[in-house]
């Protein structure tokens, strides 16, 4: 069974895996070991995903990040060539940034104990990644895949993953285990 | 097995059944079966509701308690009923439908010119359970808020005799029900079951963040790319920009 109307996002660590070539870096003393292993673990994920008909909804924010690497006239370019495609971006908005208010409220001033007043607070410690965790609780995503373990400290509706799981809510029987897609290809 | 009852209990001095005119009476069904239907339609848009899905079972008459029966839709009338008494008993009316407020309001009203009290609960086996205390509405705890937005997916219902509405079920699997004009229903009308992108402006409910009404002000077909090629799109253009 394959299900429908579901839809997921991937932080921009994930992101940044999908978007290289569609072949993993060869190995060689620059390039870690771990970077060609997350590699292969994001574009596993990616087919399975594809392969289930989940969508993809791309926090704006993240083709910024894309982006950076690019001068401004090229970004534009970048962009431009974005503005026609039926991409399912999701934008920063007003109920974004209070969703995120929420959840930055409930880690550092609730939960951590810590940062109890607001002058001890390590903006630092305020992930990038829980801008993209606020956009994708707007959506009503299902999940949202990171390679970054303390983003599943943030409170949210939204299910925070790691490359290796299936999204919730799939029945046991629908998953599809790395092994058949490999031989399907 | 008993059939657990809803039941709306107003307590005041004085109050009882035969202290209210008719219409009163009357009114006060109507209300609660509006802010039910409300909050059922809000959760389950495409849900039809028959007019007798529940009905007046029995009023006690020490004070004015309305028993109401579950005749269908047993599932998401509970759900509606614990969802009304929740947000009664928290405050959080922000997050009901604008007609389950109105009827809310109405409520309010009526038991500050009665000088009474609502109380909602379940009854079973003739015991009541208490699930909810309501007085009056606090309006600091109404705190919507507007955004103008454009949500994606698919146009399931369109149309409507007296309010036409659209239903949009989003990519998440999320339906949200949007108000629309008469005539931008008859135009879009050959959208049913198409994707499309609808803009427009959406309450916000500013406890819970959660959409609580969407005003479409324009609809246009639009077909979203999968993820592959939503993937191989951004790729190309990264690489092709630089």
């Amino acid at each position: 069974m394959t299900p429908k109307n579901k839809l997921v996002c991937f932080d921009s660590s994930v992101f940044k895996y999908i978007f290289r070539d569609k072949k993993p870096p060869r190995r060689s003393k620059d390039i870690p070991v771990d970077y060609i292993v997350e590699f292969e673990k994001a574009q596993t994920l990616y087919k399975r995903l594809t392969k289930l008909e989940y969508r993809i909804l791309v926090p704006s924010i993240v083709l910024s990040e894309s982006a950076c690497i690019l001068s401004p006239d090229d970004q534009n370019k970048f962009f431009s060539k974005l503005d026609d495609k039926n991409i399912l971006v999701g934008d920063f908005t007003l109920s974004t940034s209070r969703i995120l208010a929420k959840i930055l409220h409930m880690r550092y001033y609730k939960e951590d104990r810590s940062h109890k007043s607001h002058l001890k607070i390590d903006k630092s410690k305020m992930k990038y990644d829980s801008l993209i965790l606020a956009i994708a609780e707007e959506w009503n995503c299902d999940a949202l895949y990171t390679t970054d373990g303390d983003l599943g400290k943030y409170y949210s509706k939204v299910a925070v993953l790691s490359m290796d799981e299936n999204p919730p809510g799939l029945f046991y029987t629908d998953r599809i285990p790395l092994e058949s897609i490999e031989e399907e290809e | 097995m008993n059939p657990v009852l809803l039941e709306l209990r107003f307590i005041g001095k004085n109050l009882k059944p035969k202290t209210l005119s008719i219409k009163e009476l009357t009114t006060l069904l109507d209300r609660f079966d509006r802010a039910m239907k409300a909050i059922m339609v809000s959760r389950h848009p495409h849900l039809e509701i028959p007019p007798n899905y529940i009905s007046l079972e029995n009023i006690k008459h020490n004070s004015i308690g309305l028993q109401c029966a579950v005749n269908s839709l047993d599932e998401e009338s509970y759900e509606a009923f614990s969802e009304f008494s929740e947000g009664i008993q928290s405050g959080d009316y922000d997050n009901f439908p604008a007609e389950s407020l109105d009827s809310l309001n109405y409520f309010s009203t009526f038991n500050k010119k009665r000088n009474s009290t609502m109380v909602v609960g379940t009854r079973k086996s003739g015991r009541f359970k208490k699930l909810a205390e309501f007085k009056g509405i606090e309006k600091s705890k109404l705190s919507s808020f507007s955004d103008t937005r454009t949500l994606y997916g698919e146009l399931i219902q369109i149309g409507g005799k007296t309010n036409p509405k659209a239903i949009l079920r989003e990519y998440s699997g999320r339906e949200i029900q949007g108000d629309i004009s008469k005539e931008m229903a008859m135009k879009n009308s050959h959208l049913l079951y198409k994707e499309i992108k609808a803009t427009g402006v959406v309450k916000i409910s500013g406890h819970t963040l959660a959409p609580l009404s969407f005003r479409i002000d324009s609809i246009s077909p639009f077909k979203a790319l999968t993820m592959e090629e939503s993937i191989d799109s951004i790729r190309a253009a990264l690489k092709s920009s630089k």
